[in-house]
Order: C-alpha cells, then structure tokens, then sequence
C-alpha cells in the first residue's frame, strides 16, 4: 500500500511538473532556440541553424513567440537562405520581418553584401510607414524638440502630423519624399501656441512612389504643462466690501431727527436742568445752539436728498478697486513669467 | 488772580510738548463764547453777560484717549441794574476716553477767576462728564449732547455749592485739517442755605472754536 502510494505521488508529480514547466519557460527556451541559431549561423553552421529557425518560426512550435522573437527568427532565416543562395526564399522571410518591424536593418559589419541585397529588394517590394513606440520625455519647447523616429521602407512621400484627439487643428511636422528611417522633431507648438494639454495621436502616413501603395500608423499620446504653480487673481470687490456710495433714502431724515434732537437738547437743558427762579426772561443762548443744531439737520436732509452720492466713500473704493486692478496686472505678470518657464511632458499611451 | 488760569495755559503748552511718539495727532484752536451768568443772592436776580476769547489745543494719543487744554479770558457786563460788571478767566484740562464713536467720557478740572471793582473769587472745580453723539453728515457734522456733574467745587469766600452739575449741546464740523465748533453748555450750582437766601447760580456759554490739526 505504502509502495503504491509513493509511486502514485510521483507520477502525479510528473505529470503535473510536465504541464507547468513548458509554459513557464517557453520564452526562455525560444531565446534559447534563437540564440542557438544565431551562434550557429555566425559559425556558418548554416543549414543547421535554418533547421532550428523554422522550428521557432513553425505553428507547430510548442514555445511561444513573441512578435521581437518571430521577427530575429525571419531576420536570421532571410539571411541564412541569402547565404545559400535562395534568394527569392530569403526575401520572403525579410519581407515577412519587415511587416512586423519596418525598422529592421542589417547591420553592415556582420551581414554580407548579398545578404543585404535581398533586404533591399525585400524593402523595395514591400512597403510599410511606421514610427518607433513614443517614450516619455520632458522638454522646453523653447529652446528644445521631441523627437519621433519615423521609417518607410522604400520612396514614398511621408507625412507626419500631431492630431488633438478631442478637437483643434493639426501640426504638420514633416511632409515630403524620404526613404529608411527619419528623426522628424517637434517643439511643442500647434498653429502658432503652444498645445495645450491633453490627448493627442501621431499619425505616420505614407504613401509609396514605387506602388502607391498607403501605409500608417497612429500612437496615442498625452501632453502635460509642466510649470510653477500660478496664483489666483483676485476675485472683484463684493459690494459688501466696499463703503457705501449713496446715502439710503432714509439717510436725510436720519440726519434732520439728529439735528432736531440736538436742538431739543438745547432748549431742555436749560429749562430741565436750571432753577426756576433763575430761568425768567430769555435765553437766546440756548436759542442760538438750538436753532444752529436744528438747521444744521435741514441742510443734512437738503444735501442728501439733492445729493444722495457720497463722493469720498465713492473716492475711497476707486482707490480699493484701482489697488484690486493693480494687484491683479501683477498677479497676470507673475503668472506669465511662470507660463514661460513651461515645460511640454509627453506622455506616451492614451490618457487613463 | 489771574495765576491759576496761565498755570492752565502752561499745562496745555506742555501737552504740545509731549513727546511726539505719544502723539497721534494735535490741533490748536481759538475760541470766540458768549457768557451769560445768572446769580440769585437775597431774593434778587443778577445777570452779567459778555465775550471771552481764548485758546488751546487737543491732543489725541490714540484712537481712544485725547487730552484737552483751554485758557479763555474776557469781561462780562451788567445786565440787570445792581450787578457788577466783572473780568472773567478760566482754564480747564481734560482728559477724554472715547471707548466708542458714539461715546466719550471727560475727567478733568477747571479753574476760574472773577473780579469786580472790589472783589474777585476763584473757582476750582473737578468735572466729569459723559457725551453722546452721532453723526449728522458722516465724516463732516457731528452732533453731541452732554451730561456734567461737579463733585468738587471750591469757591473762596463761600461755601461749596451742594450741587453743581450742567449739561450741553454741541456742533462739530470737520473737513480735511479744519476743526469748527459750535457748543452750547449749561452749568448750574445750588450753594448751601435757606431756600429763599440761598445763594443760586446758572452759567450758560455759546463757544464757537475754530481748530487746524497741525499733525
């Protein structure tokens, strides 16, 4: 019991290791498989290395491929087959690298003359515009550029735009005739200003002078502003804020009760307050404040209702609005000194 | 005599001299009055009524608290037969807290003169008082009422007067450094002694006073 019981575990082990391991190291046994073709093929072990490229590249390929890994796999078989002297074969599989990745070359110090024939005439009768995956990058639009690295794969005519996703005209950063690959710069600026911040995509497209043929490609991207932060300007004074400019319809009757009340002052005092046997005969003192107080009032009331305006408190709160105006031009001064500073942040992928 | 009131004019000279940090603002004024005196003596009345012109000067030290010093002097005539004609002098310094715009409160002391042909009598009086106002035209005209009690007045050759307390109205007009006034005050004693002897006195004054802030 005890023996067939081990024997059942370890098979289970088995058989359970045999489904996870080749999964997990597919990749790594496709690098394995590539970098063994390509050690192969560089010691002209040729027809050993096309074997084991066409088993990468085999739908039957029990390892994953990712497109990086399928497109060295054609780059390799394409060369190797040049080498032999297969070159329509050759091209065949630099075409299909070249659809995967437009940008592929040879490079001169390792690849023979023949080998990059058959990638030229590859190039020549595919045809295919692409740019490189946008990276995040931080720049002063005033004084420096982005750079988008852009390829067609023979003559065509190439235009390259910046094209705000949500609305607003385009920038047009190369149009003309080109060939192979191109760092086509852009500083940031659409119509004139500045893009503002927000999604925007880079479209590529071209058009082939061999086939007239189109080709694009679009990435989405994003633009931050990147500077100090800004002030706000100051909100206008409230009325709240500020003296009252006009007197209130009640104002001159206000004023005429305070005169008359002063004037009654002046009569009652000296009757209230004084003894009666020294209060005979007149008291124009009294008289004369009495009068001066209660015609001060009629010429409150007069002034007000022929004048509600109150010209200083008017005087005063111009000066607070003109302190209110100045203060905001240097708040806008300051705030522009900050905007020139700004720096452009692209930040590839569609904004989240 | 006449000492007590140029000891009062030398003070509000000295409070021009303060120090200028303690000074928030000082203004020098003249005065123009018109006195009227009422003495009731032996059943009989007596009226004595003339100008005094005068002096002086306030200075504020905060929003709150001001000092005032005044010197006015001039000759009240007869004006019912039996009355002397009589010079008048007075000085007075008062220190005034204002604990709101619309009220103020004054403490302070005054010292008088009077001479006639044979006689002359001091007055020394300790005031205080309250004053009430508003404003009739903001920031220009001013309107006041005041409410004075003397508890101590000394008078020579008489008794302290059982009562002395008064009461006034005031104008006050203002328009950049210009300070013009217009106060109208009422004083009234009550000497000691039988009601029909006793010895009663009324004062009534009309200043007119005319400043210039200097600082």
């Amino acid at each position: 019991m005890s023996i067939m019981h081990k024997a059942l575990s370890a098979a289970l082990v088995v058989l359970v290791l045999a489904g996870i391991v080749p999964q997990a190291g597919a990749q790594d046994n496709t690098d394995e498989a590539l970098r063994q073709s390509v050690t192969w093929y560089e010691n002209l072990e040729v027809e050993r290395a096309l074997g084991l490229l066409r088993r990468v590249i085999s739908p039957s390929s029990p390892f994953e491929v990712s497109r990086e890994q399928r497109v060295t796999a054609y780059k390799y078989l394409g060369a190797a087959l040049a080498i032999l002297g297969q070159k329509d074969s050759s091209i065949v599989y630099f075409r299909a690298a070249l659809e995967r990745d437009p940008f592929l070359d040879l490079d001169p110090d390792r690849f023979t003359n023949q080998e990059q024939a058959a990638l030229a005439e590859a190039k020549r009768r595919s045809f295919a515009a692409a740019s490189r995956p946008l990276t995040a990058k931080r720049w002063d639009p005033a004084r420096e550029e982005v750079t988008f690295s852009v390829v067609t794969t023979h003559q065509a005519s190439l235009r390259v735009e910046i094209q705000p996703v949500d609305s607003g005209p385009r920038a047009v950063i190369y149009d003309r005739e080109t060939e192979g690959v191109r760092d086509v710069g852009w500083n940031g600026v659409i119509a004139t200003r500045l893009a503002p911040a927000g999604p925007y995509e880079l479209h590529v497209i071209g058009r082939s002078l061999l086939t007239g043929r189109v080709d694009s490609v679009s990435f989405p991207f994003s633009i931050r502003h990147d500077f100090p932060q800004l002030e706000d300007t100051l909100p206008p004074l409230l009325a709240s804020e500020l003296l009252p400019e006009r007197h209130a319809a009640s104002a001159g009757r206000s004023s005429l009760l305070k005169g008359l009340a002063v004037a009654s002052a002046a009569l009652l005092i000296p009757r209230l307050g004084g003894h009666g046997d020294l209060s005979a005969g007149s008291n124009g003192l009294s008289a004369t404040a009495a009068t001066a107080a209660a015609g001060a009032g009629i010429v409150a009331f007069v002034v007000r209702r022929r004048a509600p305006s109150i010209p200083a408190n008017i005087a005063r709160n111009n000066v607070r609005r003109n302190e209110r105006v100045a203060a905001n031009i240097e708040i806008i001064r300051r705030n522009a000194e900050r905007l020139a500073q700004t720096r452009l942040v692209l930040l590839p992928g569609a904004p989240r | 005599m006449m000492r007590a009131p140029v000891v009062m004019a030398v003070a509000a000279m000295t409070m021009l001299a303060l120090p200028a940090a303690a000074q928030r603002s000082v203004v020098a004024f003249t005065t123009g009055s018109i006195v009227e005196q009422r003495v009731r003596l032996d059943g009989e009345v007596e009226r004595v009524a003339g100008p005094l012109w005068g002096a002086g000067a306030t200075v504020a030290m905060s929003d709150w608290l001001s000092v005032r010093g005044r010197v006015a002097s001039g000759t009240l005539s007869a004006r019912t037969a039996g009355a002397d004609g009589r010079s008048m002098a007075e000085g007075e310094i008062a220190v005034t807290l204002v604990p709101d715009r619309w009220v103020a409160v004054d403490v302070g002391a005054v010292v008088r003169t009077m001479e006639t042909s044979i006689a002359s009598q001091r007055w020394i009086e300790l005031r205080t008082g309250v004053e009430l106002g508003a404003d009739i035209i903001d920031g220009a005209l001013r309107g006041t009422v005041q409410l004075t009690i003397a508890p101590s007045v000394s008078v020579s050759g008489q008794p302290a007067p059982d009562l002395a307390l008064g009461g006034g109205t005031g104008l006050e007009y203002t328009n950049g450094r210009l300070l013009a006034g217009l106060r109208y005050s009422f004083d009234r004693y009550d000497f000691p002694g039988n009601d029909a002897a006793r010895r009663l006195e009324q004062r009534s004054t009309l200043m007119a006073r005319v400043g210039w802030r200097i600082r």
